[in-house]
């Protein structure tokens, strides 16, 4: 599995949790919050399995407010 | 006859004897010692009015990491005392002069000392006629202070104990029925990890159980596997030993000495004068324990936790014993041990090793958790177990 990959499964296991649907095709401007419905224990989640998985904080640099966010810092 | 097992050695307390009377020297900080060998040089120290330290399993290598100091076992020669029988034994521990040293480690990790002087430790022993025909089975580590309260309770009553240090699911039920056990000393994670099935013993008489909070599934656990025993829930800390007990998951506020044990803000703290001598001379009359305890009514109350394990998660302050708490109420949970991992978002994310009474239920766990609980509560990371990971005083901890 490659990053992109692991990171798009991580963000519909979130969504799952929380009853929300799949998202098949993801876009660089989605909002974490707003188009994906993440709250901020959701993003603690998020950062804590890609820190177990490669190692890299996300948020260390600051707020990450997107998904294209998310892959430049990968 | 009775006997004691250690370390899988065991011996009559007539053997017991011999080997004290053999004994011309004492380490009175050992590291080395197990089994009969070390029960007998912890006895001989105490008789001998020495000052014993007890020291977890621990090597010479981590003892000068802990300590900052190379390890060096101290040797002392003791006078030419000689016992002749156990009673002459139990009179000796009654009149000595000698000390315990014990190191807790409590939430922080960093040991602090406590010196428990005899005859004083044995405050909490219950000598009677009724504990004649007692045998112990603890699961206590024998260098914890549960496990050594245990030992004086059956030495002291001339009873069998056996140390069964690293329980199986099947152990239990084996040293039950191979040394005809009727009582047992554990914590109710030990129960809770190790009794496999609800298929009733009959023959326990008596359960004393410490170390952590029990709550009320637990003790439903325990009375239907066994359903004639007398259950004691014991309240204690290192510092002082046994304080209170009850029978169930909460204690009478009513049934305290208040002169001696005193709730203030929800905190419990212990006379002074109680205490063992606690590294860093506590100066004020009252000693914090640091348990917080919560009141279902006027006079009764149970323990939650530990004030230290109250943590900011995303701004909101929560003591993750509660959680636990409330995690170990949800039907599909059988155990549950809730922690935190630091985190760049929420400042600590809350996790938990939980045990499922259906492992394909996780998901409707989750489900069910975040219909239920505040999102500052949920364990964002949730790891399955078949069996929570214990320290060596056989409470829960982080699996590493």
């Amino acid at each position: 599995m490659n990053k992109i990959e692991f990171i798009n499964e991580c963000l519909n296991e979130l969504r799952s949790d929380k009853e929300l649907p799949k998202i098949i095709s993801f876009n660089n401007d989605l909002n974490l919050r707003y188009d994906l419905g993440l709250d901020s224990f959701d993003l603690a989640l998020l950062t804590s399995k890609i820190e177990d998985e490669y190692d890299i904080d996300i948020f260390k640099n600051g707020l990450i407010e997107t998904y294209g966010e998310i892959i430049q810092q990968l | 006859m009775n006997y004691i097992q250690i370390d899988n050695e065991v011996c009559s307390y007539n053997e017991l004897i011999e080997y004290i009377n053999a004994c011309e020297k004492v380490v009175t900080n050992p590291i080395n010692l197990r089994g009969i060998s070390f029960l007998a040089n912890l006895l001989k120290s105490l008789i001998s009015d020495k000052e014993i330290e007890i020291l977890h399993p621990i090597s010479p290598a981590g003892y000068k990491k802990k300590f900052n100091t190379p390890y060096k076992e101290q040797i002392h020669f003791t006078d030419n005392l000689f016992i002749s029988s156990i009673s002459e034994l139990t009179e000796s521990l009654k009149k000595c002069q000698g000390e315990i040293i014990l190191y807790t480690t409590g939430s922080t990790g960093t040991p602090k000392k406590i010196k428990h002087k005899f005859p004083e430790f044995l405050h909490d022993v219950i000598i009677s006629e009724d504990k004649i025909r007692d045998k112990w089975l603890t699961l206590y580590s024998k260098f914890h202070i549960a496990g050594l309260k245990v030992l004086f309770q059956a030495i002291m009553n001339n009873n069998t104990i056996v140390y069964d240090e690293k329980p199986t699911k099947n152990s239990i039920q084996e040293k039950i029925n191979q040394h005809q056990i009727n009582a047992i000393s554990a914590t109710p994670t030990h129960f809770t990890n190790y009794i496999s099935d609800k298929n009733p013993i009959n023959s326990i008489s008596r359960i004393s159980l410490g170390g952590e909070r029990s709550d009320k599934k637990q003790i439903e656990l325990l009375r239907i596997k066994f359903p004639k025993a007398r259950i004691r829930n014991i309240y204690a800390t290192t510092e002082s030993g046994a304080l209170f007990s009850s029978d169930d998951t909460f204690f009478s506020i009513d049934k305290i000495d208040g002169n001696k044990i005193k709730i203030i803000d929800n905190e419990i703290y212990i006379k002074t004068s109680l205490l063992g001598k606690v590294e860093g001379n506590i100066k004020s009359e009252w000693y914090a324990t640091g348990d917080s305890v919560k009141f279902i009514n006027d006079i009764n109350f149970e323990i939650i936790g530990r004030t230290k394990r109250t943590v900011n998660v995303g701004g909101y302050l929560v003591n993750l014993d509660e959680i636990q708490n409330i995690l170990r109420k949800f039907h599909l949970i059988v155990d549950c041990y809730v922690y935190t991992e630091k985190n760049s978002v929420v400042g600590e994310l809350i996790c938990a090793d939980i045990i499922l009474r259906d492992k394909t239920k996780l998901s409707q766990f989750k489900s069910k958790i975040r219909k239920e609980m505040p999102p500052y509560q949920i364990p964002m990371k949730i790891n399955t177990v078949d069996i929570l990971s214990l320290n060596s005083n056989g409470k829960k901890h982080k699996i590493e």
